[in-house]
C-alpha cells in the first residue's frame, strides 16, 4: 500500500519537480509526548514545514510519525528537532550495528522503554504534584468541611504557604500545560493546554496579587471597605483551585496513558508475533541467523513446535501448522511439500525444510501490521465533524469564559463579584476541554479494528467501517465463498464418444484455462490416471467457455449458449437436470459435433448455511452471484438460504450488477475472493475479500478476511457496527458533556438553585471525561467474534 | 453600573474582539488545532 502512495506521490510531483529525482528516504518515529488528537496535527505541520520532507503523517493512535525526506536535505536527527521545537520529543531509529537500518524489532524495543520511562516520569510528577497540593486543599477547604478547625488553620501565613506549595505544582507538575499553550499561540492556535493554562493562571495571578498586594484587589472591590483588611486572610486566594486542577488533569492524563497503552495492546501483540532468530541452511551448513537476515530463496528449518520465521514454500516434510494467530483458525492446518507456510504461525509435531519467498516488510504478518497500523490512524467521517467542531470550540469556549466573567461581574453581589466572575471564569475554561471529542473516534477505531486483526478481520479504516454499518445487503460470489472453490468433475455424459476419451480431450483443452471448472476437470481427469496432452491455440471465451486444439481436434468446451451459436444443440434438458441437482454442467464439442456434458460440482462450504443465517439475523439481504447457469445457481440458492441469486452473469457484468442494487437504494458488500471479483469490490459500497491472508487481495478491499470463512463477513459487519455505535456513544458522551458542563460552569443554575459548579469539581469533570471515553472503547476489546 | 462594571464589560467586548481576530481573522486562518488535518479519506482501490 505504501508502494502505491509513494509512486502516486512521485507521479503528481513528477511534472513540477525536477527530472532527477532526490533519493527519499523514510523514517519511523515514534512520538513521545502525545496528549491530545490536535498534538498530532501539530507535529504533522511541524514536520513538514522541515526543509527536506515531502512528506509527513503522525498516526495519533499509534503515537508515530512516519516521515518521507530528502536525504541531502535532512536527517532523521533535523526531524526529532522539529519535532521537540513544536514540544513534543521522538525517538531516533538507531542500529545496533552502524551502517544498517534499524529493524522494527530495535525501534519496538526502544520505543517501549521510552513509553515506559515516560509514564513513569508522568506519574512522578504526579505524585509530587498531589503530595504539594493536599496540604494546599486541606488549608484552604478543611475550615469549611470541619469548622472546628478553622482557628488552626486561619494564620496570615496561610497564603503564603499555598503560595510556596502551588507555585511548584503549576509551573513544574503543569509545566507541560503553558508550554504546549505557549506553542500553540505562537501559530494562532488554541487547545486544550491554553484552557487549562488561563484557567489556571487566573486564579493563580489573582491569589499571589491578593497575597502579595491586597490593597490592589481592595481598590477593584470598592465596597470592600470594613472587610478589605481582612482581604489578606480568607476569603481572596484560591491558589487550591490552581493546584487541584492541574493535579487532576495530571492524573487524567496518567490514566489516559494506562488505557491508550491497552488500545494498542493488538497491533503491539500482532509484531510480538514475530520470532527473531531463523534457522537457514545455507552453503549445506545450517544456523541461526537474526530474522532480519534472512533473504528470498533461502532454505529455513523449522523444527517441531518452533514458529515459521518467513512466509515460504514447503520443500520438504510435513506437518500440522498452526495459523490461528493470523486467521482465528483454531484447527491446525496440514502442511507438506508445495503448501505455503505464513510466518510467525506455529509449527506442530512434524520437522518442515521452507525456502522463504517473502521476508521482512513483505510477509503476510508485516503487511497485516502495517494494514492495521493505518486503519488505526484513518478517519472516520464522522470524526471530520468532530474536527470541524473542535476548530471553533477553543476559541469560542474563551469567548465564553470572557463574556461569563463579564455578567458575574455586573450581576453579584459588589462584594463576591470579582471572586465569582473568576471562578465562573475558571471553570467555564477547565470544563470544556475538547480531549474527549478528539479520543472519541480514534479510540474505538483502535480498539476496534484490533480486535478484528486479532480474529483475521482486517479493517481498512474508519470509512470501510462506517459503512459497513449501514450495510442492507450483502452479496456473495459463488465459487469460493459459498463454496469450497474446489470443484470436481462429478458427472461425464458421453455422445459417441468413450466417458474418459471426452473426459481427456476436455481436460487437455481446459489446461490452459485459469478457470476453477477447468481446474476441476483437470483434477479430475489426471485423478484417474488419463494422459493429458497440451493444448494448442487456445482461446478463452471470457464467461461463456474456451476453444483449444488438442492432438490436431478443435476441442470446444461452454455453457448451451456458446454451442447455439455455433449451430449445435445441446441436450438442454440432461444439463437441467445436473443444473437442479446444483451442479454445473459444461457442454463439450469435438470438431464442430457435439461430444457430451461434463458437470461438476462444487461442494458447499460447512460453514456457508450457518453464516449466511448469522447474516440474515443482522437484518441483512443475501444474495447471489454467479456466472452458473440459473437452475444450478437457484439449486445452490436454496440450499443454503440464499434470498436472491444473480445467476449467468459475466464476470464484467458483477459490478453492473452491484451498480442496480445500489440503484435501488441498498448498500452493498460484494464478498469475493478478490481475483476475479476485483471491479465488484471495488464497485460495492465495502469490499470483503475473502483471502488466505499471503494474498494482496487485501489492499483492494475494504475488509479481508485472512480465514476463507464465511462466518467472517457477519462477524466483520458485526464488529462494524459495534464499533460504529461505540463511536457514536463517545461522540454523544463528549458533546452532551460539554453542552451541559459549560452552562452549568458559567452558572446557569445559580439564580434559580443558587448552585455554582466549582473550578475543582470541573477539573475533575475533565479529567473523568476522557477517561470515560477511552473505558467505553476500550469496552470493544470484549467483542465476540463469533464462528460456527 | 459603577465604574468598575463598565470597564470590565467594555475590558470583556474588547478581549472578545481580540479572541475572534486572533483565531478566525485573516492572519489567523489556522483557527485551533483540530484533531488531525489529513485530507479527507477517499476510497482508493487498486486492480489487481
Amino acid at each position: 500500500m505504501n508502494d502505491r502512495v509513494e509512486s502516486q506521490r512521485a507521479g503528481e510531483s513528477g511534472s513540477a519537480a525536477t527530472a532527477e529525482a532526490p533519493a527519499l528516504d523514510r523514517a519511523e518515529l515514534p512520538l513521545l509526548r502525545m496528549h491530545c488528537a490536535a498534538c498530532a496535527g501539530r507535529i504533522e505541520k511541524a514536520l513538514t514545514q522541515t526543509p527536506g520532507v515531502q512528506e509527513a503523517n503522525v498516526n495519533f493512535a499509534t503515537a508515530r510519525a512516519s516521515v518521507r525526506f530528502d536525504r541531502s536535505l535532512t536527517n532523521p536527527r533535523s526531524l526529532r528537532e522539529a519535532v521537540q521545537e513544536a514540544g513534543y520529543d521522538a525517538l531516533l531509529p538507531e542500529a545496533k550495528t552502524p551502517g544498517a537500518s534499524a529493524s522494527p524489532s530495535d525501534l519496538s524495543e526502544a520505543e517501549d522503554t521510552a513509553r515506559e520511562a515516560e509514564y513513569a516520569a508522568q506519574r512522578r510528577r504526579f505524585l509530587i504534584a498531589a503530595a504539594l497540593t493536599l496540604p494546599v486543599a486541606v488549608l484552604a477547604m478543611g475550615a469549611h468541611v470541619i469548622p472546628a478547625l478553622s482557628p488552626l488553620l486561619d494564620f496570615p501565613a496561610r497564603p503564603w504557604i499555598e503560595l510556596a506549595l502551588t507555585t511548584p505544582v503549576l509551573f513544574w507538575a503543569g509545566r507541560e500545560f503553558f508550554l504546549g499553550a505557549w506553542s500553540a499561540a505562537k501559530r494562532r492556535a488554541a487547545d486544550m493546554n491554553t484552557l487549562v493554562s488561563l484557567g489556571t493562571l487566573s486564579a493563580y495571578v489573582y491569589s499571589v496579587v491578593v497575597t502579595i498586594a491586597p490593597g490592589l484587589v481592595a481598590t477593584a472591590v470598592p465596597d470592600a471597605g470594613p472587610h478589605g483588611h481582612a482581604a489578606a486572610a480568607a476569603p481572596g486566594v484560591y491558589f487550591e483551585v490552581a493546584a487541584i486542577i492541574v493535579t487532576l488533569i495530571l492524573l487524567g492524563r496518567l490514566l489516559e496513558a494506562r488505557a491508550r497503552a491497552k488500545t494498542s495492546g493488538a497491533i503491539r501483540a500482532l509484531i510480538g508475533l514475530q520470532p527473531k532468530t531463523a534457522r537457514i541452511e545455507r552453503d549445506g551448513v545450517e544456523r541461526d541467523l537474526p530474522v532480519e537476515e534472512v533473504i528470498v530463496g533461502d532454505v529455513v528449518r523449522v523444527r517441531p513446535g518452533e514458529k515459521v520465521p518467513v512466509d515460504g514454500e514447503v520443500i520438504d516434510g510435513s506437518s500440522s501448522v498452526d495459523e490461528s494467530v493470523l486467521t482465528g483458525e483454531p484447527l491446525p492446518v496440514q502442511k507438506a511439500a508445495g503448501d505455503i507456510v505464513i510466518g510467525a504461525t506455529m509449527n506442530g509435531s512434524g520437522a518442515l525444510r521452507v525456502r522463504a519467498t517473502r521476508v521482512g516488510r513483505d510477509t503476510a504478518l508485516q503487511q497485516i501490521v502495517r494494514l492495521v497500523q493505518e486503519a488505526q490512524g484513518s478517519k472516520a467521517p464522522l470524526q471530520r465533524l468532530a474536527d470541524v467542531i473542535s476548530g471553533y470550540f477553543v476559541p469560542i469556549v474563551l469567548c465564553i469564559a470572557v463574556a461569563t466573567f463579564a455578567v458575574w461581574f455586573v450581576l453579584a453581589p459588589v462584594d463576591e463579584r470579582l471572586t465569582m466572575a473568576l471562578l465562573t471564569f475558571v471553570s467555564v475554561l477547565i470544563i470544556a476541554c475538547p480531549c474527549a471529542l478528539g479520543l472519541a473516534t480514534p479510540t474505538a477505531i483502535m480498539v476496534g479494528t484490533g480486535r478484528g486483526a486479532q480474529s483475521g478481520i482486517l479493517i481498512k479504516g474508519g470509512e470501510a467501517l462506517e459503512k459497513a454499518h449501514r450495510l442492507t445487503t450483502v452479496v456473495l460470489d459463488k465459487t469460493g465463498t459459498i463454496t469450497q472453490g474446489k470443484p470436481t468433475a462429478t458427472d461425464v455424459l458421453p455422445e459417441g464418444m468413450e466417458a474418459d476419451e471426452l473426459l481427456r480431450l476436455a481436460a487437455s483443452a481446459e489446461r490452459g484455462s485459469e478457470h476453477p471448472i477447468g481446474a476441476a476437470i483437470v483434477r479430475s481427469a489426471e485423478s484417474k490416471g488419463l494422459l493429458l496432452s497440451e493444448p494448442q491455440n487456445f482461446l478463452n471465451r471470457s464467461g461463456r467457455g474456451l476453444e483449444a486444439t488438442v492432438e490436431g481436434r478443435r476441442v470446444m468446451i461452454g455453457n448451451a449458449g456458446l454451442m447455439r451459436e455455433q449451430d449445435l444443440h445441446p441436450d438442454e434438458e440432461a444439463a437441467g437436470r445436473l443444473a437442479a441437482e446444483g451442479k454445473t454442467p459444461v457442454f463439450v464439442a469435438v470438431d464442430g459435433r457435439l461430444a457430451g456434458i461434463v458437470a461438476v460440482s462444487d461442494p458447499l462450504k460447512e460453514t456457508s448455511q450457518a453464516a449466511i443465517e448469522r447474516l440474515h439475523g443482522l437484518g441483512l439481504k443475501v444474495v447471489m452471484l454467479t456466472g452458473d447457469n440459473r437452475r444450478t445457481a437457484d439449486a445452490i440458492g436454496r440450499q443454503v438460504g440464499i434470498d436472491q441469486v444473480l445467476a449467468e452473469v459475466l464476470p464484467e457484468g458483477k459490478s453492473e450488477q452491484i451498480a442496480k442494487l445500489q440503484a435501488n437504494g441498498e448498500v452493498v458488500a460484494m464478498v469475493g475472493d478478490g481475483i476475479n471479483d476485483a471491479p465488484a469490490l471495488a464497485q460495492a459500497d465495502v469490499g470483503i475479500a475473502m483471502g488466505s491472508g499471503t494474498d494482496v487481495a487485501m489492499e483492494a478491499a475494504d475488509i479481508t478476511l485472512v480465514r476463507g470463512d464465511l462466518n467472517g463477513v457477519a462477524a466483520s459487519i458485526g464488529l462494524s457496527r459495534a464499533t460504529v455505535r461505540n463511536i457514536q456513544q463517545n461522540l454523544f458522551f463528549a458533546f452532551v458533556y460539554n453542552v451541559v458542563g459549560i452552562p452549568l460552569a458559567a452558572g446557569v443554575l445559580y439564580p434559580a438553585t443558587g448552585w455554582l459548579l466549582s473550578p475543582v469539581i470541573a477539573s475533575a469533570a475533565m479529567a473523568l471525561s476522557s477517561v470515560s471515553v477511552l473505558t467505553n472503547a476500550l469496552r470493544l476489546r470484549g467483542f465476540k467474534v463469533e464462528r460456527s | 453600573m459603577d465604574t468598575a462594571e463598565i470597564a470590565v464589560v467594555v475590558g470583556a467586548a474588547l478581549l472578545i474582539g481580540f479572541i475572534l481576530w486572533f483565531f478566525f481573522g485573516a492572519q489567523g486562518a489556522r483557527r485551533s488545532d483540530s484533531a488531525d488535518p489529513s485530507p479527507p479519506a477517499t476510497k482508493e482501490r487498486r486492480s489487481i
